[in-house]
């Protein structure tokens, strides 16, 4: 003869722990576990903890402040921002030189050179004087005041000139005396 | 004892995300019972269980690089077994029997006879009523007694309500009681 008793519930759990110890087949562990090695071992990775920006906050500092040292070294290094050290060194080439330097562009129509001496005859033509040469005529610019006085004379003139292609056209008198 | 029998589920699946093979053979080894059984329980069949173990295991080895550990590995591993049983339910044409909506249950939900003799021809008295427990309240007594989850967890997992949770862990136990008794 049985007699059934009711479980409580701590009985139930206890009974059912004890009772329910079934398992997969090892032939399937063995399946799943190769396949857990086999995952790794086609695409190992390291085991120290992965770098991340997550993990480097201050990365993203330093990579802005390069970009912006990158910028600022971009935009002194612009060739039109560029002065040559041996033209603003005072004293170092001549006023002529510096200017030629600066604007060959404009120097190639006038270009101005050391005082040089012209011998020839001073003449006046539509209002603008000029000194005849041998070779040429050429542009007395800024003439002195007692320009007049050398007219249709043959003159001695030192003074800066004006080429273009290699052609003396124009002169600044600085001094001027017959020849 | 070495240094990765002292790490967490947490870690150890972390661990394996870089490479280590070992530390998801360990996890492998402490969860696999509970996970299988979990199956088991509600499928009856050992075929089945063991195809849809082998199912999450090769989903939790897939998912090993973009694990993030925001709660217990535990957790994670049977919400992913819940949801691959729900699916499995659904393409069996068995979807209303894991619908985890908080409908209150009748209390005479036993089953009947016939089947719960043919079962017992096969297994423990006990475990054959625990696999004839409906649906729902398997669900919760396997996560309770298998997988070692709080009521609060279960409910959590399963997307019910903490009193729904708490019903049916009892109506479970209630029935347990009536289809098994001992003889002192």
């Amino acid at each position: 003869m049985s007699h059934k008793s009711p479980l409580n519930d701590d009985a139930i759990s206890k009974a059912y722990q004890q009772q329910s110890n079934d398992m997969p087949s090892s032939a399937l562990d063995d399946k799943i576990l190769a396949a857990s090695r086999r995952a790794v071992a086609a695409k190992p990775t390291s085991i120290a903890p992965k770098r991340s920006w997550r993990n480097m906050p201050f990365l993203p500092a330093i990579a802005a402040s390069f970009f912006v040292a990158a910028v600022f070294v971009a935009q002194q290094e612009e060739p039109e921002h560029i002065i040559p050290q041996a033209e603003v060194a005072p004293m170092s080439i001549s006023a002529p030189a510096l200017m030629k330097s600066a604007a060959p562009e404009m120097m190639a129509e006038a270009d101005v050179t050391e005082p040089l001496q012209f011998q020839g005859k001073i003449e006046q033509r539509d209002q603008q004087w000029w000194l005849i040469t041998s070779e040429q005529d050429v542009l007395i610019e800024s003439p002195p005041r007692n320009i007049a006085d050398f007219e249709h004379q043959q003159a001695l003139v030192q003074g800066h000139a004006g080429t273009s292609e290699g052609e003396v056209i124009s002169i600044v008198i600085q001094e001027i005396k017959l020849n | 004892m070495t240094k990765t029998e002292l790490l967490t589920d947490e870690q150890l699946m972390l661990n394996y995300g870089k490479g280590d093979a070992a530390a998801f053979e360990q996890l492998y080894q402490k969860h696999k019972g509970g996970v299988y059984r979990y199956f088991l329980r509600h499928c009856s069949r050992a075929d089945v269980a063991e195809e849809l173990h082998h199912d999450i295991w090769m989903k939790l080895i897939n998912a090993r690089e973009s694990y993030q550990p925001t709660a217990k590995f535990t957790t994670w591993l049977y919400t992913l077994a819940h949801n691959h049983l729900v699916n499995y339910y659904r393409k069996n044409s068995k979807a209303q029997t894991l619908d985890f909506d908080d409908i209150v249950e009748p209390e005479d939900e036993l089953p009947d006879l016939s089947e719960q003799l043919t079962h017992s021809r096969q297994a423990d008295e006990l475990i054959s009523q625990v696999e004839l427990l409906p649906a729902q309240q398997k669900e919760v007594f396997l996560l309770r007694h298998e997988a070692g989850f709080s009521l609060e967890e279960i409910a959590n997992l399963t997307k019910s309500s903490f009193e729904a949770t708490k019903s049916r862990l009892r109506y479970a136990m209630a029935k347990l009681k009536q289809g098994v008794s001992y003889e002192p």
